[in-house]
């Protein structure tokens, strides 16, 4: 048989290929080895054998399994055949796998970023999962969820495609199934490193798309390993303190000396706009607080290495997070934290009192780095760096000479002045009782010997205890030093003399004061952290609705009791007042209920942020975007269709309004261009804002086009500019000269237009020529209330949105006109204005005939002015919209209804639709 | 007795059997009707409506019932018949139709002149709908029952055709559907 046949008995037995079959799939395992041996001894053996083998190999695994990885043989066999035919056709054959290299560097941005986007939620349901079965590891369902999530996130690399990370995650999904079937424990520490790895590969992929993965030979051998059951090549390298990229010991050591005293702890900026920096405060603060409870614990019983794996856990998805986020110095205090804590785990080192010290110290920096996240001053550098380093050496078993020479630069507080502002860094007891004189330099190397000793024989003692018991020093400067050891390391200048009276005194004793010590330190803490942390619940937007809806029926049934005419007839202040009152409620009720809706813009404008990149790429400009006012709040159905109007003014504003590079050098412009989103609150409405400091809009070529059209007809030249530029929303008017894939068609304003009036919004634009465009997108902040006039037809009410409205007036007899016959007009200022009486509209037949009795309410809509005639004003007020119930099809010049004081019901005026049905039926 | 029944499990065909159960009876210009009391929400006085513009006839309005806006049908006009005046007997059942959406309900209230009972209906009572050339059309009609005891027969209407197949409604939702379009 010859090689093309054989290949192609190989792709009809992939085409044949029941998955869920076991005998199908063993058949494609034979025929993969058939084919193999068949090519291996055949002409063609050098190009094509290592791919074939290859697909061999899978084939064998997915024998086993049928969600391997078919789609790998797939293209050895169409690669293979091509190869084929090339060789006979006398080509060079590129190797097999090069287009997948080419693959990796053809990112596709798009799908890249939802993928980096799902992925980070997808490790982090992984580390959940490991956490849980380090915790208890006899829990099978654990595992064969990681390997879901493992196993869709294989997928979505594949899908990217990013194949290194999607070759680890197969081999981990292997892996995963042999830790399944052999019953062992799960080596978490050899996913833990997986998973620092993609987070550390994603984190490079946000920043540069095309970068290449990180090293990942170690943990490939290790997945690998794991998967055939063997031992790990690579032990060490699993441990996170290796594997962990940034902090490395020596690093943190030498950097330390060359810290300028002064300088603080500093972040990078994006940190503190990160979204999602509540989120990884409050987790943080809570895993501080439960290692802080977790120390307390290990105090009192300092070999559960329960209570460390606690602590430990604690400490490493800080270091997750922070490392995700950049900030380098808690990365470093976390880990060397950690580092420490692994010793205790190992068993190589016994936690002692002053571990504890340390730990709790390191716990203390730590806030006071969250604390200047939340806006406080940032801690000393310094501090942070002599306490790694203090952690470091006691790592590293060097906790005597920790404890008895200095660690490393002298450290400028001295106990005796607590005041000084170096919160964070700790002295151990032993230094701090010599710094005071209170013991000898031999005494305290006497005592740390019986520790050291102790702790050999596997019991321990705290230094305290020990010189007391000698009779080294007395119970009282031992308690009090102790108070200030710790005053000086943790709770700061203010608690320490009250707290040190305290003990003096012999009203407490030193554990007792120790605890207020935490207590008291705790609400304080808390009381710092309440504005910007907000907890947050998940609520299903349908049960959100019910909630709203029936505040609504509450408003309607609170303003039907007190517009009661029989109530009116009571006159009891009493009732008055609680009436007063019950109204007050329900409005601060509806405004609560409201604001429950209420979400910020942030990741609407994130979204467009996305966007000008792209956009601005493809059409070859150069684009500063910068957004404000994020964070205002907007209706949620808003937002949502806020969305698409911003889309196309933004294209536009990219496209048509910047210039490119070389136009804006020209023009004496910088040739980056500025496009800024602005979202702010006015009277009662929002406004969006896009403003581009571009071309400009051209009155003349906007005038041109629309005669053209026959938008407009007469002379133009005395059409207020602001009219003139909102030609541009209508259908099919479009200026570009040529159609690009960006915009052009003269769509996108028309979808503009509609979207935002469909939200009862208006837009507006300001231009002017060669400084750029402004659009205002003015939108309501709810969509279920609107602020309505309430008017009166005969014995009809309608409601006439507030925002349509421009004015209202009492017509003079001298300024309306009727024209060819029924046609009626009226002069506002200098301007004739159309008149349509409401009765004749909707056919009622009551209400004034007369227009000098009435008032003319002059609307905007569907691009046009006109007044709407009616009997009288009744007042103002906001009223909740609904729909008509939905057995009847739409009404034409009615968008909802209202229900009033009364509980009656009054129908909604649609200005737009109202003026184009007038528009399309003339009055006969 | 027994005989009887077992004769009528015979007779009654599987769309009779469907057809038994409980009825509310209503009156609409001295005749009587039934609809499915599993379609009453409830039944509620006459109130001030708000009429609707540019709707058929018998479209009365819409009311405000606890906060919802409903609409309201005046079934004899809907039926062809005259509408009297209300009087103090006319009442609103509000029932709960089918809207234009799969599986979507939607409240709807209709004027009668009075409501009657409510009558248990079995499958041997029911008789298919006639076949002679009534004013309504047979559409309409789920079948006839036949109160033995009372002496009477009572129609049962199939209230969700009865109020979703309207061609007028139909004809406004064109209209309104093409004025939408013309405005885009």
């Amino acid at each position: 048989m010859s090689i093309q046949s054989q290949l192609d008995r190989l792709a009809s037995a992939l085409t044949c290929l029941r998955p869920q079959d076991p005998q199908s799939r063993s058949d494609l395992a034979e025929t993969c080895r058939d084919v193999f041996q068949a090519v291996k001894g055949g002409p063609l053996a050098d190009p094509l054998s290592q791919a074939l083998e290859a697909a061999q190999r899978v084939a064998l695994d997915i024998e086993q399994d049928p969600s391997g990885d078919l789609a790998l043989i797939e293209s050895v066999v169409e690669w293979a055949l091509e190869a084929v035919a090339a060789l006979e056709h006398g080509e060079r054959v590129e190797p097999f796998g090069s287009p997948e290299k080419e693959a990796e560097e053809q990112v596709d941005s798009e799908l890249l970023g939802m993928f980096l986007a799902s992925a980070l939620d997808s490790l982090s349901t992984i580390e959940e999962y490991l956490l849980a079965l380090e915790e208890d590891p006899d829990q099978p369902e654990c595992v064969t969820q990681v390997r879901g999530v493992v196993h869709s996130l294989k997928g979505e690399c594949g899908v990217i495609p990013l194949p290194t990370a999607q070759a680890l995650l197969h081999l981990s999904e292997t892996a995963l199934d042999q830790v399944l079937a052999s019953g062992k424990g799960l080596p978490a520490d050899v996913f833990f490193c997986l998973l620092d790895w993609m987070k550390a590969y994603i984190h490079e992929l946000e920043q540069d798309p095309d970068c290449d993965p990180p090293e990942y030979t170690y943990l490939q051998e290790n997945i690998a390993a794991l998967a055939e059951g063997r031992e790990l090549p690579h032990p060490k390298t699993c441990s996170k303190e290796e594997a962990a990229p940034p902090p490395s010991a020596t690093a943190s050591s030498s950097a330390s000396s060359a810290i300028n005293p002064s300088e603080r702890v500093q972040f990078p900026e994006e940190v503190l706009s990160d979204p999602t920096l509540a989120e990884f405060l409050a987790e943080a603060r809570g895993h501080l607080e439960d290692s802080e409870a977790a120390l307390l614990e290990i105090e009192s019983d300092p070999e559960d290495i329960e209570i460390i794996d606690r602590i430990f856990r604690a400490f490493h998805t800080i270091k997750g997070v922070a490392g995700f986020m950049n900030m380098e110095d808690m990365v470093k205090l976390a880990h060397a934290s950690e580092a420490l804590l692994d010793e205790f785990r190992k068993g190589n080192l016994i936690c002692t009192t002053e571990h504890t010290s340390l730990i709790f110290a390191a716990c203390d920096a730590m806030n006071s780095m969250l604390d200047y996240l939340c806006g406080e001053e940032p801690p000393l550098r310094l501090s942070i760096y002599e306490l790694i380093e203090a952690l470091e050496l006691a790592a590293q078993g060097e906790e005597s000479a920790a404890l008895t020479a200095q660690p490393t630069p002298p450290k400028p507080h001295t106990p005796a002045s607590p005041g000084t502002p170096d919160e964070g860094s700790t002295t151990l007891l032993g230094q701090y009782l010599l710094e005071r004189n209170l013991i000898t330099d031999e005494a305290l190397q006497q005592a740390l010997q019986v520790q050291r000793h102790l702790q050999k024989t596997g019991s321990s003692k705290r230094l305290g205890e020990i010189l007391a018991e000698a009779e080294l020093i007395s119970i009282d400067s031992l308690k009090a030093a102790l108070l200030g050891q710790r005053g000086a390391s943790i709770a700061g200048a203010q608690t320490f003399p009250f707290a040190e009276a305290v003990i003096e005194s012999g009203l407490l004793s030193e554990t007792e004061v120790k605890q207020t010590l935490r207590s008291t330190e705790s609400p304080k803490a808390q009381r710092k952290r309440k504005p910007h942390i907000e907890q947050t619940v998940k609520v299903a937007t349908r049960r959100l609705d019910v909630l709203i809806d029936m505040v609504g029926e509450l408003v309607i049934a609170q303003q039907m009791l007190t517009q009661d005419p029989e109530l009116e007839e009571i006159r009891s202040q009493r009732l008055q007042r609680n009436l007063t009152q019950v109204g007050k409620i329900t409005r601060d009720l509806q405004e609560a209920a409201m604001s429950l809706r209420m979400v910020t813009l942030r990741s609407t404008f994130q979204k467009m942020s996305r966007l000008v990149r792209d956009v601005s790429s493809k059409a070859g400009k150069l684009v500063a975007f910068t957004v404000t006012g994020e964070e205002t709040e907007l209706d949620r159905n808003v937002v949502e269709e806020i969305s698409d109007p911003l889309v196309h003014l933004i294209r536009n504003a990219i496209d048509h309004g910047l210039e490119t590079p070389e136009e804006r050098v020209e023009r004496n412009k910088d040739p980056k261009g500025n496009i800024a989103l602005n979202a702010y609150h006015q009277g009662g409405s929002i406004v969006i804002e896009i403003r581009d400091d571009g071309n400009g809009m051209d009155r003349e070529r906007i005038l041109a086009k629309a005669l053209e059209r026959g938008l407009i007809d007469g002379n133009p030249d005395d059409m207020p500019d602001s009219e003139v530029y909102k030609l541009i929303f209508q259908p099919g008017f479009s200026t570009a000269e040529k159609v690009t894939d960006i915009s052009g068609r003269g769509v996108g304003m028309d979808v503009v237009r509609r979207n935002i009036e469909a939200m009862r919004g208006r837009i507006d634009i300001e231009s002017h020529p060669g400084e750029g465009s402004t659009f205002y997108l003015r939108l309501p902040l709810t969509l279920a209330i609107i602020d309505g006039m309430i008017v009166r037809v005969g014995s009809h009410r309608y409601v006439i949105p507030t925002l349509t409205i421009e004015q209202s007036f009492r017509p003079d007899e001298n300024s309306t006109h009727r024209v060819l016959h029924d046609g009626e007009m009226v002069e506002v200022r200098g301007k004739l204005i159309p008149i349509h009486r409401l009765r004749d509209i909707f056919d009622l037949n009551e209400g004034l005939e007369e227009i000098s009795e009435g008032i003319l309410v002059l609307v905007e809509g569907a691009g046009e002015r006109a007044c709407v005639f009616v009997d009288e004003i009744l007042g103002q007020q906001q009223v909740v919209i609904k729909n008509l119930g939905k057995a009847l099809p739409p009404t034409q010049g009615i968008s909802g209804g209202a229900i009033l004081g009364d509980g009656r019901v009054a129908l909604i005026l649609d200005t737009d639709a109202l003026l184009t049905s007038v528009a399309a039926t003339p009055v006969p | 007795m027994n005989q009887e029944l077992s004769q009528d499990l015979i007779t009654a065909d599987e769309s009779q059997r469907a057809l038994a159960g409980k009825y509310l009876s209503f009156m609409l210009q001295g005749e009587e009707y039934g609809v499915r009391i599993l379609k009453v929400r409830e039944i509620i006085a006459l109130q001030a409506v708000t009429p609707l513009p540019r709707m058929p006839e018998y479209v009365r309005g819409v009311i405000n019932l606890r906060g919802r806006i409903i609409p309201i049908a005046d079934l004899r006009l809907k039926l062809g018949m005259q509408a009297p005046a209300d009087s103090s007997h006319t009442c609103i059942i509000v029932l709960e139709v089918e809207g234009a959406a799969e599986g979507e309900v939607c409240l709807t209230g209709c004027v009668v002149d009075t409501v009657s009972e409510v009558l248990d209906i079995e499958a041997h009572q029911v008789e298919p709908p006639p076949r002679f050339g009534s004013s309504i059309s047979n559409d309409y009609i789920l079948g006839l029952g036949k109160i033995a005891e009372k002496q009477k027969v009572i129609a049962l209407i199939d209230i969700d055709k009865v109020l979703s197949n309207d061609e007028s409604i139909e004809q406004a939702r064109e209209v309104s559907d093409e004025s939408t379009e013309s405005c885009a």
